[in-house]
């Protein structure tokens, strides 16, 4: 991790009618670095991404934590001060490619308005830009390809579109809500692939949320796992795959089959995620865990710190054995 | 685009012959003896003969349809009985009327009903929604003469702004035609606002919650350009929907309307003429009628297409 994070979010506490979303939640993004957010769905991965953006829904009021972005607090900022950030120094692509677009705007359109508005550019100027940003994104014959609709692209191609918008301005920070869950098999690799290269190029930092292990094996520097709206465990990507220290991340890493070494049947956590009305006591996830002790009940643990870089919320890593 | 003008234009042909038979066929359809339920019992057998003449009822069918087909296309529809001219004159000296009365009232729905059904959609559930619905609903409810009517009595009668009927032509004095459209077109148009102004709150809703308009926020974009230009685009298809529907409505309710505000347009003089029993009168209101219908629904389908590039790329 570089010195001085790109992202911060510190204590992050959002919650819509007074029950608790995301509590606590803390994990920063360094210059250049790509950051897996894991969990399963209701963890609060969304939720942390739109916060980032302070894009949540009318209904969620975040009630504590900063989020600091290059030193600021974007918590604090009028909305016009965050409408100059959004879409230009952090961008976000979303899941859902086929509906992410507006069906009644040229893709060119989509992408020269965000040139126009945030950049100033003149239209001519900014559609030969939006050319170069399709290119960039390998879109073929992306001269042509400007003026299509939406549905005349298919889902990849779309999900292309949606980040040739998002890198439209170069942002510091891309924010990626599952890229490629969407997305069939063989085009989540191209796309993954693009991502990976571009990141490369732009020197992004990368704030990448997803519920697929694979994909942050294949793309994160680090990995924030979260279980029901806080941090389990924090970790350099090899420290996690090699030695995860939280019970939720082993339960997550023994769901997927191995493709390599001997067939083991694939061992899912039982249980799901506990619904925000009833949330239990201590560790949330103490009731789904195997190897839970007395107190995981009654007090929340705190972070131990394993390696440099790597720390997790479980009271057994801080009795020194690692379960 | 141009194929599908012409396809349009093709397939309302059929309903352009249909409605021109049915315009024929209206003869026949007058219990008895047509000529004779015109010139009234004290007619002697000459004047009947004569009307029977002028009517071609002493021809045969096919040879009635034909004259009928033959002068249509020379935009000939008949002598009126009563008028002392031909329909065709009668219906284009009035027809500037009733267009100009249903335009402006068109004008006014699409101000007030997009607008306040948007104001209502952006400030959901707040009272100024609650307020917008409550009126649209209001105005929904209510029938166009009877608005009509209780206009006159409160802002021409009572209060003296308005006068109480006539019609001033906009190329005579546009002051005077302002003064004697405005009550029969917001009385018309109210009913057509409401109905719109509900249909566009429930689109724009809908259309809020949708992923590229989160996409849109998130490209930073200002609230102005996210509503105008990202929202309100895509609700184009259902209000153009509703919209052709309203102007058909717009225009069949100037009939009743010029009838309250006794304003001389063709809606007048139609009720005029189904009164007076002039059937070459009637048979060119209903033609006329039907055109606009056909015509409106061309226009709407092109404007699909237009606002929609879903739509045009089916074609």
């Amino acid at each position: 991790m570089a010195s001085s994070p790109v992202l911060e979010i510190d204590g992050l506490t959002t919650s819509v009618d007074g029950l608790k979303i995301l509590d606590g939640v803390s994990f920063s993004v360094g210059d250049g670095e790509v950051v897996g957010v894991v969990g399963e769905s209701g963890s609060g991965k969304s939720m942390t991404a739109l916060s980032s953006m302070r894009l949540l829904p009318n209904s969620v009021a975040v009630t504590s934590g900063r989020i600091l972005f290059e030193g600021t607090d974007l918590l604090g900022l009028s909305e016009a001060a965050m409408r100059r950030i959004r879409g230009d120094r952090i961008a976000m692509i979303f899941q859902e490619p086929m509906s992410s677009l507006n069906p009644v705007l040229t893709v060119g359109e989509q992408i020269v308005e965000t040139l126009t508005w945030h950049r100033g550019m003149a239209r001519a100027e900014a559609r030969r830009r939006a050319v170069e940003l399709l290119d960039l994104v390998e879109i073929p014959a992306a001269a042509k390809r400007i003026s299509d609709y939406p549905h005349q692209l298919s889902g990849g191609m779309r999900q292309r579109v949606m980040i040739a918008i998002a890198l439209a301005c170069e942002p510091k920070l891309l924010i990626a809500d599952e890229p490629t869950t969407a997305l069939d098999v063989t085009v989540q690799a191209q796309v993954l692939d693009l991502l990976r290269g571009l990141r490369r190029e732009l020197a992004m930092s990368v704030m990448l949320i997803t519920h697929d292990l694979g994909v942050v094996a294949e793309f994160a520097d680090r990995v924030v796992v979260l279980y029901a709206g806080r941090v389990a465990e924090t970790a350099p990507v090899k420290a996690l795959f090699r030695a995860p220290a939280h019970p939720y991340t082993q339960g997550l890493l023994a769901s997927i089959p191995p493709l390599d070494g001997p067939l083991a049947q694939p061992r899912p956590i039982p249980g799901s995620v506990p619904a925000l009305a009833d949330m239990p006591g201590g560790c949330r996830f103490h009731p789904r865990c195997a190897v839970a002790i007395d107190r995981c009940a009654v007090v929340q643990p705190p972070f131990f710190p394993l390696d440099p870089g790597h720390e997790t919320a479980c009271w057994l890593a801080g009795a020194g054995g690692v379960p | 685009m141009a194929s599908l003008i012409i396809r349009r234009l093709a397939s309302a042909l059929p309903v352009l012959l249909l409605v021109s038979l049915i315009s024929f066929v209206l003869i026949w359809l007058v219990p008895g003896d047509a000529a004779a339920e015109l010139a009234g019992p004290s007619a002697s057998p000459e004047e009947l003969a004569h009307i029977r003449t002028d009517l071609g009822l002493d021809q045969p069918v096919w040879i009635q349809a034909l004259h009928w087909y033959r002068n249509l296309l020379h935009g000939d529809l008949g002598q009126s009985l009563l008028l002392g001219r031909s329909v065709a004159a009668a219906i284009l000296e009035r027809l500037p009327v009733t267009l100009s009365l249903t335009g402006f009232a068109l004008v006014i729905t699409l101000l007030f009903g997009i607008g306040s059904g948007t104001i209502a959609a952006l400030k959901r559930n707040s009272w100024i929604d609650q307020a917008v619905m409550m009126t649209a609903l209001v105005g929904l409810s209510l029938p166009d003469f009877w608005l009509g009517l209780v206009a006159i009595y409160v802002f021409s009668v009572a209060l003296g702004w308005f006068p109480t009927g006539g019609f001033v032509a906009f190329g005579d004095s546009p002051v005077g035609w302002l003064q004697t459209t405005t009550l029969p077109a917001i009385a018309l148009a109210l009913t057509q606002t409401g109905l719109l102004a509900r249909m566009t709150r429930s689109s724009l809703l809908e259309v809020l919650s949708q992923d590229y308009i989160r996409t849109a926020w998130a490209k930073g974009l200002p609230g102005r350009i996210v509503i105008l230009k990202h929202a309100l685009l895509n609700i184009a298809v259902p209000v153009l929907t509703v919209l052709g529907i309203s102007i058909g409505i717009l225009f069949s309710g100037a009939v009743v309307i010029e009838s309250v505000f006794a304003i001389p347009g063709v809606g007048r003089l139609i009720i005029d003429a189904v009164l007076r029993r002039d059937l070459p009168v009637i048979q060119g209101g209903i033609l006329i009628i039907g055109v606009f219908m056909v015509t409106v629904n061309i226009a709407v389908d092109l404007l699909y297409a237009a606002f929609d590039p879903r739509v045009r790329h089916e074609h």
